[in-house]
């Protein structure tokens, strides 16, 4: 991104709900309790059974209740292993809720990280049709699009070579590609803006504000906070499984710096 | 998970449409859904069959990238049962002399068998990493498990068609003479794919959880060979062992009573009894239901497993 000309954070939102998120809790099994082998079973079983024994788990999201509106930009923060992935991977679908519900209008598309999701083997034409047909268009969907964004990709010729060669800017060049191109109603994105050279960011940046513009919304996990104040008009701070804080950037962005802040200076004390 | 899209709050946490995370681009997930035996099923089916497009372009990618570094190329997907073939062949012929004046019957009856189990075989020993080497894909966008274990299925239905045709040409040299018995022939190959898919979808759900699988199901299937009339046929059954309980109990597994049917059909085998066949064909259906609950009842920890 252009640190040194900052451009105004996305217009405020309208009120069309986009996603709402009502109640959530999303739990994992602590990994001494996955056990993969029938020797590891049966001793978890007979621990279990004889004394009492129950597995553990760690509460990834906790009565998490959020409603994302049309124009919304939703810069998420938080520490890690705060539930801020976990966030994003519940509202694309990805994991199923322990508890509540997740609601969703509109396509939604996903960059939760990059050079995921791709076979290495195919070349980058390929994987952008995989990975398009993963987010749920249909092919002449995505053969009307395609040169589109193989332009917008700009990687030349490599787009026909196998992606295991590709460097990871070309690899972000097309993930982004691929998700911008189609023009999701809801792109939810997880801490990817870090590759890439200046002048794809600049172009990335660009396609994200036009999106707005035509009724979309974005929530972005970043621990970028300069990011979030740039682009986002809306935060949540995300602790422990927990909203702790949801509102306008500046605020929660300040709320965070502060616990933060006040945290590092009481353990210097 | 459920995956409901509807145009009301109110009916979208009543029923159950098994519609992606796409078009018509409303969708409610939500805790604790699970389908019932016969809903599941048709749940995952809808699933399947709405992401084909996605199915058909990963089994042409992979045949592809797995031609592309080979000098054989698709020539690898017959050679292996071919060498099973032969070398079963000689065993049984040459060397425990099983064929006694009959070497081509010997011949035609082992190809029948391993050509049809070979498809049995490749599903489910393949299907112990069906969703688990996806889980790049599977944590990147919200694609139903099942989908994998479809793609696998579809990838052996393509080698399928080819070993048949090679079959065909195998009874036209020098099998008996094709009777109306033929005509059934597409009714056990219809079970020989439930069957499969039921036993494939079972293997693939439990070995994200259970990484023995990955070994046990080579070994099962192997196991399985020898109890299902695959090199041998059912009149070498009455042969040796005899009209005994014993081969009542072997009829027992559904798998034994497909490849008997599959044999009684291009061969003229021994029939086996409609009691037998009955019980087999329920045994399929209700394999059929309880993979179909396994899965469904496994769905919502899978991404979270991998």
């Amino acid at each position: 991104m252009n640190q040194d000309q900052p451009e105004p954070a996305a217009p405020p939102s309208t009120q069309e709900p986009k996603i709402i998120v009502d109640n959530v809790r999303i739990s994992f099994k602590h990994s001494f309790d996955r056990c993969y082998s029938v020797k590891q079973k049966l001793a978890e079983l007979y621990k279990r059974m004889s004394r009492g024994h129950k597995p553990g788990y760690s509460h990834a999201l906790q009565n998490v209740s959020v409603q994302i509106n049309t124009g919304d930009v939703v810069g998420v923060i938080g520490p890690n292993g705060s539930g801020k992935s976990t966030l994003l991977r519940t509202i694309a679908g990805i994991y199923e809720p322990d508890e509540g519900s997740v609601e969703l209008n509109g396509r939604v598309s996903t960059l939760l990280s990059l050079g995921t999701g791709f076979k290495n083997q195919m070349s980058g034409r390929d994987n952008i049709v995989l990975n398009a047909l993963t987010l749920g268009m249909s092919r002449d969907e995505i053969d009307s699009k395609l040169e589109e964004v193989i332009e917008y990709a700009d990687i030349g010729e490599h787009i026909e070579v196998p992606m295991k060669y590709y460097s990871s800017g070309m690899i972000s060049r097309v993930s982004f590609a691929i998700v911008l191109v189609m023009r999701p109603d809801i792109l939810l994105i997880d801490e990817v803006f870090s590759v890439g050279d200046l002048q794809f960011k600049q172009k990335s940046e660009r396609t994200l504000r036009e999106m707005l513009e035509q009724a979309s919304c974005q929530v972005i996990v970043s621990h970028s906070l300069s990011f979030i104040r740039q682009h986002c008009n809306r935060a949540i701070l995300v602790q422990a499984g927990k909203i702790i804080a949801d509102g306008p950037t500046e605020e929660v962005v300040g709320l965070y710096e502060q616990i933060y802040s006040n945290k590092d200076e009481a353990g210097q004390a | 998970m459920s995956t409901r899209t509807s145009s009301s709050p109110d009916s979208s946490k009543s029923q159950p449409v098994f519609n992606e995370l796409i078009n018509p681009h409303r969708s409610v997930f939500a805790s604790g859904q699970r389908l019932g035996m016969l809903r599941a099923p048709m749940s995952h089916w809808s699933q399947i069959w709405n992401r084909r497009s996605l199915i058909s372009f990963i089994v042409s990618g992979n045949l592809r990238t797995k031609v592309i570094n080979t000098l054989l190329g698709r020539l690898w997907h017959l050679i292996p049962p071919v060498v099973q073939i032969a070398v079963y062949f000689v065993v049984v012929n040459y060397i425990f002399g099983g064929g006694g004046t009959r070497p081509k019957t010997v011949f035609v009856t082992i190809s029948v068998g391993i050509l049809h189990w070979s498809f049995l075989n490749l599903c489910v020993s393949n299907s112990t990493t069906a969703i688990t080497s996806n889980d790049s894909l599977l944590k990147q966008s919200p694609v139903p498990p099942v989908v994998f274990v479809g793609v696998l299925f579809r990838e052996q239905l393509q080698h399928l068609g080819i070993k048949m045709g090679i079959m065909a040409v195998i009874l036209l040299m020098w099998g008996p003479e094709l009777s109306w018995r033929l005509a059934l022939y597409p009714v056990w190959i219809g079970m020989l794919l439930l069957n499969t898919w039921s036993l494939g979808l079972m293997v693939a759900t439990l070995s994200v959880f259970f990484r023995d699988l990955e070994k046990a199901a080579g070994l099962f299937i192997l196991m399985m060979m020898y109890l299902c009339p695959v090199i041998y046929g059912v009149d070498f059954l009455t042969a040796n062992i005899g009209p005994v309980p014993l081969i009542d109990v072997i009829m027992l597994n559904p798998f034994a009573v497909n490849f008997a049917m599959i044999k009684w059909s291009l061969l003229g085998s021994d029939p086996i009894a409609m009691w037998q066949l009955g019980l087999a064909a329920c045994s399929s259906l209700g394999l059929f239901l309880f993979a179909h609950q396994v899965y469904e009842r496994s769905r919502a920890k899978i991404t979270k497993s991998l």
